[in-house]
C-alpha cells in the first residue's frame, strides 16, 4: 500500500507544481471547516488522532492464507472527526512520513495530499454522508472505506500517467485488481472498527446534519465510481490522456490540458527546455508560498475578527 | 478570618448522558490551607476539581480568590488555579520541558523573553534545570511530575490542585513529592487514594461519596470514619 | 520507526550544517529537489554535478555516510518498479535510470536534512516560513504522542498474544477479526480521551485558541551566506551540463 505515497523524481514539474498549488487552498479550506465543526481550540489536538492512525496501521487484520492487511484510516477519520478534521490529520501524517521516513516526496507532498487527504477523505465521506441515517448505513460505511482507497489510487495513477510514466493495459489491469482488493479490505475494516467504536461510545460518530437524500447519495457515489473506472480505463490506453484532451478540443497534443500555465511553454528569453522547466518550478513554488501566506493571513484575520 | 480562596456553594453537575455526578457540594478552602480529598473512584472527585478550573461548568456558586466564576472571568480564574493533572503526559504536550513550562506565561500575554526567563527560574527552583531541553517522553514518572508542577508554578497560582499525584510514582518519588508539596506556601487541594500520603501533606480531609461531601475533618478521623485504610 | 529514531539521534550532532537555521536548510533542500526534478529524464548523466553537491553536503554533515545511503534505499522499490516497466515497455533504459536516480537522490537530500535538523526545530522553521500555526501545532502534538500511542498499541498486541499462547493453531478467523477491530476501537477511545486530557491541560494553563511562538526568528548572516552559496552551487550544478555538452 505504501506504493500510494509517490516519491520525488517521478512526477513531472507541471504535475507536482499544479498539485502543490491545489493542495494549499484545499487544506486551508479544511482548516476553516474543521474550526467550525470542532470546539474552539480543539483543532491542534487532532495530532493525537494522527498518532492513533500511525498506531492503527500497525494492527494487522487476517485476510487469507496468513496474509493480512491494515487500516489506512481516511474514511474512518472522516466518519468520526468529520471530513475537515480528517483532512488536517492525514495532511500532517503525510508531512511527517515524507520528512521522517522519506515515504513520499517533499515536492510530491501536494500530490499525495490531494490524493489521500482531500480526494480520499471526501470520497470516503460522501456515501456515509448520505446513507448514515437509515438501514443502508453499513453499506454507506463500507462504500466509504472502499471509495476512499480506490479514488486515491485512481488519482495517483492519473498523475503518474500525466507525468509520462508509461503503463500498458496489463499493468493498469493488475494494479487495478490490487487496488480493488485493498479497497474492499479497507471497506470491511472500516465497518468492523466503526461498529466497535460505536459500541464503546455512540457520541464518537459524526451525525451528518441536514436532509439526507438517499437517491442523491447513491447517484453521487455511483458517479464517483464511474469516474474512477474511467480513469483506470483511460490509463490503460496508449496516449490515453493526450488523445482525450485532443478530442475534447481543449488542447493540442503538444499542450496538455493539465499542465501548469507557466511550466512547460513560452518563456522565450530562456532558451532550452531546462530553463523553462526550472523557471516554471520556481514560479510554481513562489505561487504556492504566496498562497500559503495569504491563506494564513486570511485565517488569522478571520479568527481575530 | 480572611476570605476563603475557594468558596463553592450548592454545586451540581449532571453528565450529558443524564447521570448525576455532583449533587450539591459546599466547600471552602482558606488561604494557605491544605485539604486532601478522599473517596471511591467515581465519587465525583475529579469532576469537582475540573469545575474549579472552569473546565466543566455545572450549576451553583463558585468563587476563586473572591472572583465569581463566569465566562468573562474564566481567564482570571484559571490564572489563580494551578491544576496538576493525574497523567503528566496529558500535561506535558510541548516538545521539550522548557517550552512546556514557558507555555503558560507565553499564552497569557507575556513576551517570549520574559516567559523563558521565568521558565528557567522555576525549573532551577525545582531542581530540574538539567531536563530543560529533554523531550517529556524520555523522562521518569517523578521527573515528569516535577516538570508538570513547574509548568503550573510558573503561573504563580494562589491554589494548587492535584489529581492523584502519586499515581505512577515509586516510593522514593512519593517521598520527594510529599516534601516538595509541604514546602510550597500555596493553598492545596489534593485528591488521592493514599491516606498515608494525604496525612503527610494535609491536616484536613473531605470525603466524597456519591457526588456529595459525606465527611469533613482531620485526615485521621475521616479515614477512620469511612474505614478508608488498607488492612 | 528505527529509521526516524536514528535520524533523530544524528540530528543532535554539531557539524557546520547542524548549526544552521532550519529555514536555510529547508529552502536549500527544496531548491535541490527542484534542480533534481527539472533534470531532463533523457540525460541521467546530467544529475552527476548535483549528486556531487549532495556528496559534499554529506561530508560536511559528518554523518555515517554508508548507513544513510543504505537506510534511504528503502524508497527504491517504487521508482525501480516504474523504471522497469518503462524499460520493458519502451526499451528506454535512460528514462528508467533517471527515474531511479532522481527518486533516490531526492530522498537522500530529505534524509540528510532530517539528519542535521532536529524535528522540533524544523517545525518551528515551518511556522516562521508562514505555515499556519494550527497545522504546526497538529504536527507537534502528533510527534509528541506518536510514541506513546504506538507503545500502547504494542502493549495491547502483547496482551492479546499472551491470551492466545495456548490456542495458536486453528484460530477462528472471525474472532481474530473481531478482536482486532475491538482493539482498534479501544485504542481510538484512549486516543480520544488523551486528546481531551491534553485539551484540558492547555486550557487550564491559559490557552485560548491562538498559538504564540516561543522562539523569535534568528536568521543570522551565516544562514544568509549558506543559503546564497547553496543556491548558487545548485544553480551551477544544474546548468553546467547544458552549457558544456
Amino acid at each position: 500500500m505504501e506504493c500510494m505515497h509517490i516519491p520525488d523524481g517521478i512526477l513531472s514539474v507541471p504535475v507536482w507544481a499544479t498539485l502543490n498549488a491545489a493542495a494549499v487552498p484545499g487544506v486551508g479550506w479544511a482548516v476553516r471547516r474543521a474550526r467550525q465543526g470542532l470546539a474552539e481550540g480543539h483543532v491542534p489536538l487532532l495530532g493525537v488522532m494522527g498518532a492513533f492512525v500511525f498506531a492503527a496501521q500497525r494492527m494487522n487484520f487476517p485476510v487469507v492464507f496468513g496474509a493480512s492487511g491494515h487500516l489506512l484510516g481516511g474514511a474512518l477519520l472522516s466518519m468520526t472527526l468529520g471530513p475537515g478534521a480528517a483532512t488536517i490529520v492525514l495532511t500532517s501524517i503525510l508531512i511527517l512520513q515524507s520528512l521522517l521516513f522519506q515515504d513520499g516526496g517533499l515536492l510530491a507532498l501536494g500530490a499525495n495530499t490531494v490524493n489521500m487527504a482531500l480526494i480520499g477523505v471526501w470520497a470516503g465521506w460522501l456515501p456515509y454522508r448520505f446513507l448514515s441515517n437509515g438501514n443502508l448505513r453499513t453499506l454507506g460505511v463500507f462504500a466509504g472505506g472502499f471509495l476512499s482507497v480506490l479514488a486515491s489510487a485512481a488519482a495517483a495513477i492519473c498523475e503518474l500517467r500525466l507525468s509520462g510514466v508509461p503503463m500498458n493495459a496489463t499493468i493498469v489491469g493488475v494494479s487495478t485488481a490490487v487496488f480493488v482488493a485493498t479497497a474492499v479490505l479497507e471497506g470491511l475494516i472500516t465497518v468492523a472498527v466503526l461498529q466497535a467504536v460505536e459500541r464503546l461510545n455512540p457520541g464518537w460518530l459524526r451525525k451528518p446534519q441536514g436532509l439526507p437524500s438517499r437517491s442523491a447519495g447513491l447517484l453521487a457515489t455511483a458517479s464517483v465510481l464511474m469516474m474512477i473506472g474511467g480513469v483506470f480505463y483511460i490509463s490503460a490506453l496508449p496516449d490515453g490522456f493526450e488523445s482525450l484532451a485532443a478530442r475534447l478540443g481543449v488542447a493540442s497534443r503538444e499542450q496538455i490540458l493539465f499542465a501548469a500555465p507557466m511550466a512547460d511553454y513560452e518563456v522565450p528569453f530562456l532558451a532550452g527546455e531546462w530553463g523553462r522547466k526550472a523557471l516554471g518550478g520556481l514560479a510554481g513554488l513562489t505561487i504556492i508560498y504566496g498562497l500559503c501566506l495569504t491563506v494564513g493571513r486570511l485565517l488569522a484575520r478571520q479568527r481575530s475578527a | 478570618m480572611s476570605l476563603p480562596v475557594i468558596d463553592v456553594r450548592g454545586l451540581q453537575y449532571t453528565y450529558p448522558d443524564g447521570t448525576p455526578a455532583l449533587r450539591g457540594i459546599d466547600f471552602q478552602l482558606a488561604a494557605g490551607e491544605s485539604v486532601a480529598i478522599l473517596g471511591a473512584n467515581g465519587s465525583g472527585k475529579t469532576t469537582f476539581l475540573l469545575h474549579l478550573a472552569g473546565l466543566i461548568r455545572g450549576d451553583g456558586d463558585l468563587r476563586i480568590g473572591g472572583i465569581p466564576l463566569t465566562d468573562d472571568t474564566l481567564t482570571d480564574v484559571r490564572g489563580k488555579i494551578g491544576y496538576v493533572f493525574q497523567d503528566s503526559d496529558d500535561q506535558l504536550f510541548m516538545p521539550t520541558v522548557l517550552e512546556d513550562v514557558a507555555f503558560g506565561p507565553l499564552h497569557t500575554g507575556m513576551d517570549p523573553a520574559e516567559s523563558l526567563r521565568r521558565a528557567h527560574e522555576i525549573i532551577a527552583t525545582l531542581g530540574i534545570s538539567h531536563l530543560a531541553n529533554r523531550a517529556p517522553y524520555h523522562l521518569s514518572a517523578g521527573e515528569k511530575k516535577r516538570a508538570a508542577l513547574a509548568g503550573v508554578l510558573v503561573m504563580k497560582p494562589e491554589v494548587l490542585v492535584f489529581d492523584e499525584p502519586t499515581t505512577f510514582l515509586d516510593p522514593p518519588g512519593q517521598n520527594d513529592l510529599a516534601r516538595l508539596l509541604s514546602a510550597l506556601p500555596q493553598a492545596k487541594l489534593i485528591a488521592t487514594h493514599d491516606v498515608y500520603f494525604a496525612r503527610r501533606v494535609a491536616k484536613r480531609a473531605v470525603f466524597f461519596a456519591d457526588g456529595r461531601i459525606a465527611g469533613d475533618g482531620p485526615v485521621e478521623a475521616v479515614a477512620d470514619r469511612f474505614h478508608w485504610r488498607l488492612d | 520507526m528505527g529509521h526516524s529514531l536514528r535520524l533523530d539521534e544524528w540530528a543532535r550532532g554539531a557539524s557546520v550544517l547542524h548549526r544552521l537555521d532550519a529555514r536555510a536548510k529547508l529552502i536549500s533542500v527544496l531548491l535541490f529537489l527542484i534542480a533534481v526534478s527539472t533534470t531532463p529524464p533523457a540525460a541521467p548523466l546530467a544529475l552527476l554535478p548535483i549528486a556531487a553537491l549532495f556528496a559534499l553536503a554529506l561530508a560536511l554533515s559528518a554523518l555515517p555516510a554508508m548507513e544513510l545511503l543504505l537506510r534511504t534505499a528503502i524508497v527504491l522499490p517504487f521508482p525501480v518498479f516504474f523504471g522497469l516497466i518503462s524499460w520493458l515497455q519502451n526499451g528506454n533504459s535512460s528514462f528508467a535510470a533517471a527515474l531511479v536516480a532522481r527518486s533516490y537522490l531526492s530522498a537522500l537530500a530529505v534524509a540528510l536534512l532530517m539528519g542535521v535538523t532536529p524535528l522540533p526545530e524544523l517545525l518551528r522553521g515551518l511556522r516562521a516560513l508562514g505555515v499556519p500555526a494550527v497545522l504546526v501545532m497538529v504536527l507537534q502534538s502528533l510527534v509528541r504522542y506518536l510514541q506513546l500511542v504506538v507503545d500502547h498499541a504494542l502493549r495491547m498486541r502483547r496482551a492479546a498474544l499472551c491470551r492466545d499462547a495456548g490456542a495458536l493453531p486453528r484460530r477462528n478467523r472471525q474472532s481474530l477479526w473481531h478482536r482486532a477491530s475491538g482493539a482498534l476501537a479501544v485504542l481510538f477511545g484512549r486516543s480520544y480521551a488523551r486528546a481531551e486530557g491534553v485539551h484540558h491541560a492547555m486550557l487550564a494553563r491559559g490557552f485560548r485558541g491562538d498559538f504564540v511562538s516561543l522562539h523569535p526568528a534568528a536568521f543570522t548572516a551565516r544562514d544568509w551566506r549558506f543559503l546564497a552559496l547553496s543556491a548558487l552551487a545548485i544553480a551551477l550544478a544544474r546548468l553546467a551540463p547544458q552549457v558544456a555538452p
